[in-house]
């Protein structure tokens, strides 16, 4: 491949590690025309779907990918379902690069007896109603006075938070407060928190629990054992300081009591229909209950959209690597798509950045070997039947959540898809 | 003046603020100025030929961003004499986390200073949770204090270059 004309680079999915892989490649090969699709009509993925409401302060990374798309060779290309308006094989022989940075969107069910019982849900239930991803709000006026939570990590930290702040909490948030007022009408009184790994193992971050203490009026309590030996800089070090601070904290007549169970494994929720308790199994103890909960919501990871028809017949798509984000040379993967669905934005931004090298290298030293001339974008559009939502579009709709915003919100979100390519299409 | 602007970030945000500096500086057409990100940058090529502007965020609780660890390793293990080194610094961090707000470029500053070189001027400093302020806007303002500090500094460290 001659390097000297501007190649045409398609990334798939313009979530964090579509928009930093983008970002990478426009640095080192300005000239070359990149299209980030996404099958949603707005951009930036997890960023404007999957982090939390009330930390604006990470979402606020949109400010670098708008100035991307600001970039005259760099396109946004919404509502497009590669595999479904666009074949991916399609994509690849109108670009000289694809890459998918499709993520893992989907919840990952705990898979233990009782189930399916009413009463049991995903995080993934609450965070994208809460992020106006979906207008469904009936869930949170029926989770209940006691509720178990499972799950260790970050994104269970993001749904505790949710679960015991207050409306003054929410200022400054993107909040659905359709959703946020019917939870608020019956909040929660207890909440127990069961986490399989022990307080060294666990995977949440030290500075994520130490937000906890903020939060007015919620009693802490945990059953970790106390340990010395351990370095102070360590994580298990902080995580455990972190913890012990919120417990020492003193609160008379608190509205909600939060209980840290480590070392604490779920092993079948119980009831008919309708969930009644949870039944656990202590390792330390070997011991064996039950706990009362009128809902459980369980935070044990994520997955890719299996039934998404990016997959259909390239299942081997989703298999997880620490290696390479070459599947072969003009074709590539980064972020949860080819790690998994862990680690935080900063460690996907540095996957983005080795994948952009591999991309950068298979281009210098002549590793792609379809040298056909490219159109990009527009030798697909004969196959679309609508326009794809442009980033000038976004703007508009953009530019409108902004405005409408109530008092004490950064903005008001359309909810739904639909609406915003209205917004995103008519000027007023 | 050469003005080196060397950054450490985790999600990018304060590379964007350094890529801003650095074209408010490069417009301004008074100075030489180069970006760079401090994971590229070698310890070594710190000296008196230029004035250096620090950007670095904070990391969990208050710790370096990881694209700036191995620089500050570096600066530990090599322990350079920087005597001649003069910088100004700009801290990102979340007030939020009151015991370790912006401790991130605390860290490196305290290191920098442990090594003989010299802070200048104000030290600047972006509050994450205020989102009226963008760590660009908060820097840019930051700026002109800064090169007056430097250049204030006196012709005898600009003349050996």
């Amino acid at each position: 491949m001659t390097t000297d004309k501007p190649l045409q680079i398609a990334v798939v999915g313009s979530g964090p590690s579509g928009c930093f892989l983008a970002q990478a490649l426009n640095r080192k090969r300005p000239d070359d025309i990149i299209t980030v699709f996404d099958q949603l009509a707005a951009p930036y993925g997890l960023i404007r779907y999957g982090v939390a409401t009330d930390h604006q302060q990470t979402k606020s990374i949109t400010r670098q990918f708008d100035r991307l798309f600001a970039k005259e060779n760099v396109k946004f290309a919404g509502n497009i379902e590669i595999g479904a308006d666009i074949k991916i094989e399609d994509l690849r022989e109108q670009f000289d690069v694809v890459a998918l940075a499709t993520g893992r969107p989907n919840a990952r069910q705990l898979d233990i007896p009782g189930k399916d019982l009413d009463g049991v849900y995903t995080a993934a239930d609450l965070i994208y109603s809460l992020n106006s991803f979906r207008g469904k709000t009936d869930v949170f006026s029926t989770l209940g006075e006691h509720i178990v939570l499972v799950g260790g990590g970050n994104v269970a930290l993001d749904i505790l938070r949710f679960l015991i702040k207050e409306h003054t909490d929410y200022d400054g948030s993107d909040v659905n407060d359709d959703a946020l007022e019917a939870y608020l009408g019956a909040p929660v009184k207890t909440v127990t928190v069961l986490n399989r790994s022990s307080i060294d193992e666990a995977k949440s971050d030290s500075a994520m629990l130490r937000e906890l203490g903020s939060i007015e009026g919620v009693r802490f309590t945990s059953n970790h054992a106390p340990e010395e030996d351990l370095d102070e800089k360590s994580a298990a070090a902080r995580r455990r300081s972190a913890v012990d601070s919120l417990v020492d904290t003193q609160t008379s007549a608190p509205r909600v009591e939060v209980a840290f169970r480590f070392s604490t494994a779920p092993e079948q929720f119980l009831g008919q229909d309708t969930l009644e308790g949870i039944q656990i199994h202590e390792a330390e103890t070997q011991l064996r209950s039950e706990i009362y909960a009128d809902s459980a919501i369980t935070a044990v990871g994520f997955e890719a959209d299996d039934k998404s028809p990016i997959y259909k017949g390239h299942e081997d798509l989703m298999r997880i690597t620490e290696d390479s984000g070459r599947i072969e040379p003009g074709f590539y993967r980064t972020g949860w798509l080819k790690r998994g669905a862990v680690g935080t934005i900063p460690a996907n931004r540095a996957c983005a950045q080795g994948v952009a090298k591999e991309i950068l290298a298979d281009i210098d030293e002549n590793r792609i070997h379809d040298t056909a001339e490219k159109s990009g974008l527009d030798g697909l559009r004969h196959r679309l039947a609508e326009e794809p939502i442009s980033f000038s579009q976004w703007v508009l709709a953009n530019e409108k959540e902004l405005n409408l915003a109530d008092v004490n919100r950064i903005r008001k979100k359309f909810v739904g898809q639909r609406d915003i390519i209205a917004q995103a299409t008519t000027q007023n | 003046m050469n003005i080196q602007i060397l950054y450490g970030t985790e999600s990018g945000n304060t590379e964007l603020l350094a890529m801003d500096l650095e074209e408010e500086i490069a417009d301004s057409g008074d100075h030489e100025v180069e970006f760079a990100d401090l994971q590229e940058y070698e310890v070594s090529s710190l000296d008196s030929s230029k004035y250096y502007i620090f950007a670095c965020s904070t990391h969990g609780e208050g710790e370096l961003p990881y694209t700036a660890q191995e620089f500050y390793e570096t600066l530990v293990e090599e322990s350079p004499d920087l005597s001649d080194v003069y910088y100004a610094m700009f801290g990102l961090g979340d007030r939020f986390y009151e015991d370790t707000y912006s401790q991130g470029s605390e860290v490196l500053d305290k290191k920098l200073s442990e090594l003989g070189a010299t802070r200048v001027g104000e030290y600047g400093r972006h509050d994450a949770s205020s989102l009226e302020v963008t760590p660009s806007d908060a820097a840019l303002e930051w700026l002109p204090q800064a090169l007056a500090a430097f250049s204030e500094i006196g012709e005898d460290v600009s003349a050996a270059s």
